[in-house]
């Protein structure tokens, strides 16, 4: 079940989802043992393959395994027969985060002028512990686009990745709001040991570095 | 995430990206967190704890057997949601499904399954949308 009130269940080779304040159920696939996730990803068993089917119609096979659950980030953890044991496994693709700074994180004086930029603390362990946004949670803030507040955003992964990695982050306007000048990519920071650089297109990241960066922009709206 | 030549068996994971699972310890299994440890043990008429489901919170929900019957027990508090019955003349019994539910924000949902002359007649599921005990059960 999902926060929402939806759950998940199998019937005679098919998966269902009764959405809440719904009286009747979906058949969503065939397949068992589905767990269903606050985004309504629902991931599920089929010919003893774990697959998640995303809210947004894709379907990925995570591997052989049996029981998956999911969580509101997708995150996929099941079991799998091991030389007779079963053991748990988790999967899952590489998570963005987006998360504001409190004062913590920020590099300021109440004296500086209103239009003075906010600089962001370089520090791993500070930023590590900057709340998230865009969660869904009750006390789940949005952030102002007024030219001086950052953005930080975290790339997170299970394991370190694999050394000559390459990251991409492609900022854009979708909609609402237009930039005084240049680009969002061209704000794009990078933290590369304990220090703030300007990202560059196929940025590499070495193994070692947290990867945070912190985009500030101006926008002015319609 | 495990390994070791015990069974590991049945995750569960909260948003914070914390995982429960049952494992064979002691002969029985017991709920394990992959940040708390082992955080279910035997107390009172309870061995095992089996098919933990986890909430953001931390708190958890697991079917807790004995013999035959069992509970499906919410942590921390130890409150029961579905327990067993029997018909000591016909032998019908009433068991909760050991597989539930947990939301990342504390709703449940639980299993009822009926027994006639030993063999499975009816399987029944409760959602408990604000996360209560049913009327009449300990919370």
């Amino acid at each position: 079940m999902n926060r929402n009130g939806d759950f998940a269940y199998d019937n005679g080779g098919g998966v269902y989802v009764r959405f809440n304040g719904d009286s009747t159920s979906t058949l969503v696939t065939s397949g068992s043992q589905p767990c269903i996730n606050d985004k309504r990803d629902i991931t599920y068993v089929s010919s003893s393959q774990v697959r998640v089917l995303y809210h947004d119609g894709q379907l990925r096979t995570v591997g052989t395994g049996t029981d998956p659950v999911i969580n509101s980030d997708g995150v996929v953890v099941f079991e799998r027969l091991v030389d007779g044991f079963y053991q748990i496994f988790r999967a899952r693709p590489a998570l963005v985060t987006v998360h504001r700074l409190e004062a913590t994180g920020l590099v300021c004086s109440p004296s500086d002028s209103i239009d003075q930029p906010l600089n962001v603390l370089p520090n791993p362990t500070v930023l590590e512990n900057q709340p998230r946004i865009g969660a869904g949670a009750s006390d789940d803030f949005g952030l102002v686009a007024d030219g001086v507040t950052p953005l930080l955003f975290k790339v997170f992964l299970i394991t370190a990745p694999a050394p000559g990695t390459v990251f991409n982050l492609d900022l854009s306007v979708i909609s609402g709001g237009s930039i005084t000048s240049g680009n969002l990519n061209q704000r794009l920071r990078v933290l590369d040991h304990r220090r703030l650089a300007q990202a560059r297109p196929s940025r590499r990241l070495p193994t070692q570095v947290l990867p945070f960066s912190q985009p500030s922009e101006r926008k002015t709206f319609p | 995430m495990t390994t070791g030549a015990v069974d590991h068996r049945a995750p569960g994971i909260n948003s914070a990206g914390e995982i429960v699972w049952m494992e064979v310890i002691g002969g029985v299994y017991q709920v394990v967190s992959s940040v708390r440890g082992q955080i279910t043990s035997p107390v009172g008429s309870y061995g095992g704890a089996e098919y933990p489901s986890l909430a953001d919170d931390g708190g958890f929900l697991c079917s807790r057997p004995f013999g035959i019957f069992g509970d499906i027990v919410r942590y921390p508090g130890g409150g029961v949601y579905e327990f067993s019955t029997r018909n000591t003349q016909t032998g019908a019994r009433r068991n909760p499904v050991r597989q539930n539910g947990i939301s990342s924000n504390g709703k449940v949902i639980w299993g009822r399954e009926f027994y006639q002359f030993g063999s499975l007649s009816t399987r029944r599921f409760f959602p408990r949308w604000n996360g209560g005990f049913p009327s009449g059960h300990s919370g």
